[in-house]
């Protein structure tokens, strides 16, 4: 298999669209389900790095992210959804064309702080770059408990696939634990989601948590 | 062997911990006492190990150096004294029917879990294992913060958990970077340790190196709580159990700031040092002067605790900025503040015990019904504050006097912020002590598991203040060299 800069940069531009997506759509199913094709794509990327450059670390890491994000998240994520039918992710802060202009911005930024990367993945760098700030854009720009896990594991998503870029491979036992972190994260995560639901009846950051700015 | 040893201690504890039934409450409380002394008596033999020149290691990850073993050693006491305050503090819980035998049990093994990730963190001897042992930190410690299962200490849990996980996939990213440009400079192994790191250090890429350094620094400094990546402290410190707060006051930003010194250490030896030094100076002062203010106006003296932790990360930060006598003294402070800052949040412990509020309006007269615990947290305001013979009173001397030399306007701000926090601290303790207490509460001090975990620490810390101890202070020294 030949790996060139196409393909590195094909798997860096779909990810960036989902990250992007994300930011764009309203459903909460959706929003799962563009993580799941971006957690997908992540996975494929690692594995056709892993086999062109005869990297089992970064197979062990393509295997381990098919597992927990394609797999164990979703369900996790989707049934909470199903319990609690919280169909709609909750509104954002900004609009959508102040949502799109920031958008820009950040990935503008990103080409700036990037410009120094050379070699075959030059070109997917700067879009990795830009996907963790869309997630990051994502998480503070929306109301809703489930979008702001979706951002953090998307944001994962960029900084794993950038570091594969960059050329960190890894032995087995670090990437296990790298996984078996995240792994737990989305299982405190998924719990946060239905003690908050149970405490406060809704999922919205915004409405349920003034509770600390009362007590103090 | 013995840091195997050390990790495996705390990890057995949770597992057995997880077992006990409700007729074996008591194992649970002497099983944590017993474990917290096995492991001071492990940390105390790596300790001399270090100082002798022995290369103490479980594996290749696992290693402790001069740095590790000074961290594991401040981990060890304050645990040995927070799990003792635990016995105490719960007992008074279970018997006024707040918390039942399941809370406690589950409190006792997160405890254990949170102990096994600090030292984990503290000893480990790679860049990507100190970031996952340290987010492993957040992850045990995050139920800790929920333990009373309130609607703000939800909020508080949740806030703890996204800030610091975001905070912490940054600082994952200046990680791999550091690593990438480790891999670029030729390194051939593909677990890269702090010694390997530092060895190719003139080798790594200045550009990839710098904007490393800055998703470190802002990563785990949202761990340390530096400003503005702070909101998440105050509302996890005033939320969670009083000697978790006293955890995570003065131990866990501690374990986050060490990560930030290691990743400096490498590029200062790529970057011209002014680079690091700027930035920790910066978010120093910052979060030094922003956390003095806010401790003026806090109605809460859990809150007020937090910030004042705040304002003495960022003096650290300072200190260990401006390096060569500053980091020394940085080091220093950390180890004094972690033991009066501890005994703050334990006598505080006592008067939410007793007063059953955390609220400074209703605290009044504690120095006519808590004598002790009361006497001694007034005692410790004003050792924390820096006033002599404390021994924070050196350190800050020490830092302020490198300021000094580097920029008189920084040292003039340190020490405007450092005397504001000592009239807040005057100001609110004033207030809690000495009026006149309410009719309806009890006086008199009756929990000595409580009294002797608060005595311990303010012993240590005066003793430590007074005259540091040989070995400790070759220790510390050795730890200097490692961050300088």
């Amino acid at each position: 298999m030949t790996l060139d800069v196409s393909t590195l940069s094909l798997c860096a531009s779909i990810v960036f669209m989902l990250a992007l997506g994300m930011n764009l759509v309203r459903k909460n199913t959706t929003l799962i389900g563009l993580y799941i094709l971006q957690s997908f794509t992540v996975a494929s990327a690692l594995f056709i790095m892993g086999v062109n450059e005869g990297a089992v670390g970064l197979l062990y890491a393509g295997l381990l992210t098919l597992i927990i994000k394609v797999g164990i998240a979703p369900v996790f994520l989707g049934k909470l959804i199903r319990k609690y039918s919280i169909h709609f992710s909750a509104s954002s802060y900004l609009s959508m064309p102040l949502a799109l202009s920031a958008l820009a911005i950040t990935t503008g930024f990103s080409y700036i702080i990037s410009g120094r990367f050379v070699g075959t993945e030059a070109s997917a760098i700067p879009l990795l770059f830009a996907t963790i700030f869309c997630a990051f854009f994502l998480m503070i720009n929306r109301r809703g408990t489930l979008s702001i896990v979706l951002g953090v594991l998307s944001l994962e998503n960029g900084v794993v696939l950038l570091s594969s870029m960059l050329g960190n491979a890894h032995t087995f036992a670090l990437e296990f634990m790298v996984a078996f972190d995240i792994a737990v994260w989305i299982l405190i995560a998924s719990v946060f989601l239905e003690m908050l639901y149970r405490q406060f009846g809704v999922v919205e950051t915004s409405r349920a948590m003034s509770t600390l700015t009362e007590e103090e | 062997m013995l840091i195997s040893l050390l990790l495996a201690t705390p990890l057995v504890s949770a597992g057995l911990s997880a077992l006990v039934t409700r007729e074996q409450k008591r194992l649970l409380e002497y099983g944590a006492v017993l474990s917290s002394l096995m492991q001071v008596a492990f940390v105390c033999t790596i300790g001399f190990q270090v100082l002798s020149g022995e290369v103490v290691n479980a594996s290749s990850a696992l290693q402790a150096d001069a740095l590790g073993a000074f961290a594991i050693l401040f981990i060890s006491v304050v645990g040995f004294a927070a799990a003792m305050h635990s016995v105490g503090h719960l007992r008074e819980e279970v018997q006024k029917g707040t918390i039942g035998f399941r809370r406690v049990r589950q409190y006792f093994v997160l405890y254990h879990l949170f102990f096994l990730a600090m030292y984990a963190a503290a000893v480990s001897a790679s860049p990507l294992l100190t970031w996952i042992t340290v987010e492993a930190t957040t992850l045990a410690s995050v139920f800790l913060i929920t333990f009373y299962g309130k609607a703000s200490a939800l909020e508080a849990g949740w806030k703890f958990l996204i800030i610091n996980s975001v905070g912490l996939l940054f600082g994952f990213l200046g990680s791999l970077l550091f690593l990438s440009a480790a891999a670029e400079s030729g390194a051939s192994e593909t677990f890269i340790t702090w010694d390997v790191l530092r060895s190719l250090a003139t080798t790594l890429d200045p550009t990839l190196i710098k904007v490393a350094f800055v998703f470190v620094l802002v990563g785990f400094g949202t761990k340390v709580g530096f400003v503005p990546m702070h909101p998440w402290l105050p509302d996890a410190h005033s939320n969670a159990p009083i000697p978790i707060s006293g955890l995570l006051s003065g131990v866990l930003l501690n374990i986050a700031l060490i990560g930030i010194l290691r990743f400096r250490a490498v590029a200062d030896l790529t970057i011209d040092p002014a680079f690091s030094e700027g930035l920790l100076l910066g978010f120093g002062i910052i979060s030094l002067v922003v956390a003095t203010l806010i401790m003026f106006v806090q109605r809460n003296y859990k809150r007020l605790l937090a910030y004042s932790s705040i304002e003495h990360m960022g003096f650290m930060a300072i200190g260990f900025g401006l390096g060569g006598g500053g980091a020394l003294a940085a080091l220093f402070h950390m180890l004094y503040h972690a033991l009066i800052k501890s005994v703050l949040f334990f006598a505080a412990g006592n008067f939410f015990l007793r007063y059953g509020t955390t609220k400074i309006a209703e605290i009044r007269g504690a120095i006519s019904t808590l004598p002790v615990s009361a006497s001694i947290f007034l005692i410790g305001l004003f050792l924390a504050a820096g006033l002599p013979p404390s021994g924070i009173f050196f350190t800050e001397m020490s830092i302020l006097s490198s300021a000094l030399q580097a920029s008189p306007f920084l040292a003039c701000t340190a020490l405007i912020a450092l005397l504001l926090a000592f009239t807040a601290f005057l100001k609110y303790g004033s207030a809690m002590l000495f009026s006149e207490p309410p009719a309806e509460i009890e006086k008199g001090e009756h929990n000595y598991w409580t009294l002797a975990s608060i005595a311990l620490l303010f012993f240590i810390f005066v003793v430590i203040s007074i005259h540091i101890p040989r070995p400790l202070y070759e220790l510390v020294e050795a730890a200097a060299a490692i961050i300088r």
